[in-house]
């Protein structure tokens, strides 16, 4: 390839055309001190709070507390080449990323700039990291719904469009592994998803790019990420960055799901600027405010009424308990935040149920409205009957002679807990989701043993796919259950082809 | 929690300067106070040794006594209490505090000129003018900062007011502007 040089002055000049000489008035301060990602700047007198400020060496930071003497300045970005005594310049505007389409498919920092290594982001929108969450008449009640693909999930606690539903567990019980599900199945939904890494190990978020780009859903995925090594404000910022790029779409009519994984990280680097800000530490050292930042953050998640266009902001918050302490502070703050959550057990985890949801005590509060009828009518006794075979399994532990109806009860429950298992990134599209939960709850996978009921499951979907396409059409379509007649004598001609392994 | 050097300057200077407008002497306390910086400016370690533990208490009160006597009684009082309360090192805040506190009341505005070449004191008359042209103020003070590698035009600066036109500044712009991707 060759340029000609008066291409090249060509455009410089182009590039050049746009430089204005003007002087502008500045507000300046100067640093008294930095360190661990925090300024402090004297003067800046008329600095708003959470402005956005320039260091000389072209760092930016945002005004955090402002106090009699100094402003205190989260400091995003390099702060080990700013000295004391440097200037801080006002730039009178808060805190933005850019959003829009082209984001799309990237990964990028906090910042909104590209960190995948595949050249910069052609756009020119932007939109302040914090901003208002829609009000009362902006809002309609949830009513569509958002499948994860999950059984356990879409049959028990069912999310919608537009819902908050916290996914709470000890470390390693598959808390990222259902996020990453429920982003795979999205294919297709018109949704848009934004996977918010706060604090996750690098090569964590470098696997899970790989999954979701082998598996084509990071061509509407945008992947926020926030290392670890990264200073303590950027992961701070990191979910209002996410819920900016998310607002942008969800404003526009359009369907966002969007990640926190994980929020009890950020509410540590919280806590670490705040300790550092002086900030009066509380319970847990946490600062007076922790409650406020995530309630601002999680109510940004909504379903826009009609007028505004009915787009919707799903959240999926993830927290992290220590030893499954679900009392801790952070967890009770987010668990009254949201409208449900998704308990993970790392005992279910490790006896093999996966995804390792507590049933009795995972709940939707909204997500019912969102369940298609199909999917009602054959998840309704679902819940009971898990209740009552955990109820009577210690019972059975103890050998004695049971009568018909709890051993009957104890097959059902032994069932259902196999039905409910799902191997990793195989989400299942709600169809076929409603005719395995049909067959089991009609009882026609009583007599398959249980190391049986995955091939069952398996060959029953092929069966379907191939002899009765149309069923399966019809709750695609419609989202009711087919004529009960034909559905059953379906299940049932598969059923008495069905060979048990001996 | 140990108070800050700004917080300690406004509040020394508060009372100084309240004390001394009552007393119909600020204008000299104000001159006598630059004297007194001058030596502070001069001897930079001296606030820091009559305030640390270096020298014993008896060893410090003679060097107070060498500094008091050349002040009126208002700022031997005033200096006596600042030693007393161990704030000789702060004592070049609370001149600076004292005169922002001066200058509010007199109109006044201290404006700082940085420039790659000394200017003439006609030079700086017409900045401090054009200064008070468009920003509030009666009458201007301007010092001459020389500082090459701004390589040309002017920095003014009056308290956390800044106006850059220098040449550097200028250069950076152009460099960031080449910098950007093509559209």
């Amino acid at each position: 390839m060759s340029i000609k040089a008066e291409e090249i002055s060509a455009l410089i000049k182009q590039q050049l055309a746009n430089y204005q000489d003007q002087l502008k008035v500045e507000e300046v301060g100067t640093v008294t001190y930095v360190g661990d990602g925090i300024a402090r700047a004297h003067g800046l007198d008329n600095v708003m709070s959470s402005e956005l400020l320039e260091f000389s060496n072209g760092s930016y930071g945002i005004a955090q507390n402002l106090e009699t003497n100094d402003v205190g300045i989260i400091v995003l970005g390099k702060f080990d080449d700013i000295r004391e005594g440097d200037t801080v310049k006002r730039t009178g505007r808060i805190m933005e990323v850019p959003v829009g389409e082209a984001m799309i498919g990237r990964v990028v920092n906090p910042l909104g700039q590209p960190v995948d290594g595949n050249g910069p982001i052609k756009t020119d929108k932007t939109r302040p990291i914090e901003s208002p969450a829609p009000g009362v008449m902006q809002r309609q009640s949830v009513s569509q719904p958002l499948q994860t693909g999950l059984k356990a999930i879409d049959a028990l606690v069912p999310i919608g469009r537009g819902q908050r539903e916290l996914i709470i567990g000890d470390r390693k019980t598959g808390k990222t592994s259902i996020a990453i599900d429920t982003i795979l199945n999205q294919k297709g939904q018109n949704m848009i998803c934004i996977y918010v890494a706060i604090g996750q190990k690098e090569s964590t978020v470098r696997t899970q790019v790989e999954t979701l780009r082998r598996f084509g859903a990071l061509d509407y995925t945008i992947v926020v990420e926030a290392g670890p090594s990264e200073p303590a404000p950027l992961l701070y910022i990191a979910p209002y960055a996410g819920s900016a790029m998310g607002e942008e779409f969800m404003y526009r009519g359009k369907h966002v799901l969007i990640i926190f994984d994980d929020l009890s990280k950020q509410a540590a680097s919280y806590r670490e600027i705040s300790l550092l800000l002086r900030r009066p530490p509380g319970r847990e050292a946490y600062p007076g405010d922790i409650f406020y930042l995530h309630s601002r953050l999680l109510e940004r998640s909504a379903k826009l009424s009609d007028e505004l266009g009915a787009g919707s902001m799903t959240a999926l918050p993830i927290i992290e308990t220590q030893a499954g302490d679900n009392a801790a502070y952070i967890p009770t703050n987010v668990i009254s935040i949201t409208d449900g959550q998704i308990f993970l057990e790392s005992d279910l985890f490790y006896s093999g149920t996966r995804p390792a949801m507590d049933a009795g005590a995972s709940v939707s509060r909204v997500g019912g409205a969102a369940q298609i009828k199909a999917m009602k009518k054959v998840a309704g006794t679902l819940r009971v009957d898990l209740a009552s075979y955990r109820e009577l399994e210690s019972f059975a532990q103890f050998g004695s002679d049971l009568d018909e109806a709890t051993q009957a009860k104890l097959n059902r429950g032994r069932r259902t807990v196999e039905v409910l298992k799902q191997p990793l990134h195989q989400p299942l599209p709600a169809e076929k989701q409603v005719i395995i939960l049909y067959a089991l709850t009609k009882g026609y996978l009583d007599s398959v043993p249980v190391d049986d009921i995955l091939r069952y499951q398996n060959e029953m979907f092929d069966y379907f796919e191939s002899s009765h396409a149309d069923l399966l059409e019809t709750i695609r379509t419609t989202g009711n259950l087919p004529d009960d007649e034909k559905l059953s004598a379906a299940v049932k001609a598969f059923s008495d082809g069905f060979v048990a392994n001996k | 929690m140990k108070l800050d050097k700004f917080t300690i300057g406004k509040r020394y200077a508060k009372a100084l300067f309240e004390y001394a407008t009552e007393q119909q002497s600020a204008d000299s306390i104000y001159s006598e106070l630059l004297t007194l910086r001058k030596v502070f400016v001069n001897c930079p370690d001296l606030g820091n040794i009559l305030s640390d533990s270096r020298l014993a208490l008896p060893d410090k009160r003679k060097l107070l006594v060498v500094i008091k006597p050349n002040f009126s009684q208002t700022l031997q009082d005033f200096l006596q209490i600042v030693f007393d309360y161990h704030r000789m090192n702060d004592i070049e805040f609370i001149i600076d505090e004292f005169e922002r506190l001066y200058d509010q009341a007199n109109g006044r505005v201290l404006i700082s000129v940085t420039t790659a070449v000394p200017m003439s004191d006609e030079q700086l008359k017409q900045v401090s003018a054009a200064y008070l042209v468009r920003f509030s103020g009666q009458s201007a003070s301007v010092t001459n900062v020389v500082d090459e590698s701004i390589k040309g035009g002017v920095i003014l600066q009056a308290q956390d007011r800044r106006i850059d036109g220098s040449v550097r500044t200028k250069l950076n712009r152009i460099r960031e502007l080449l910098a950007q991707p093509v559209k």
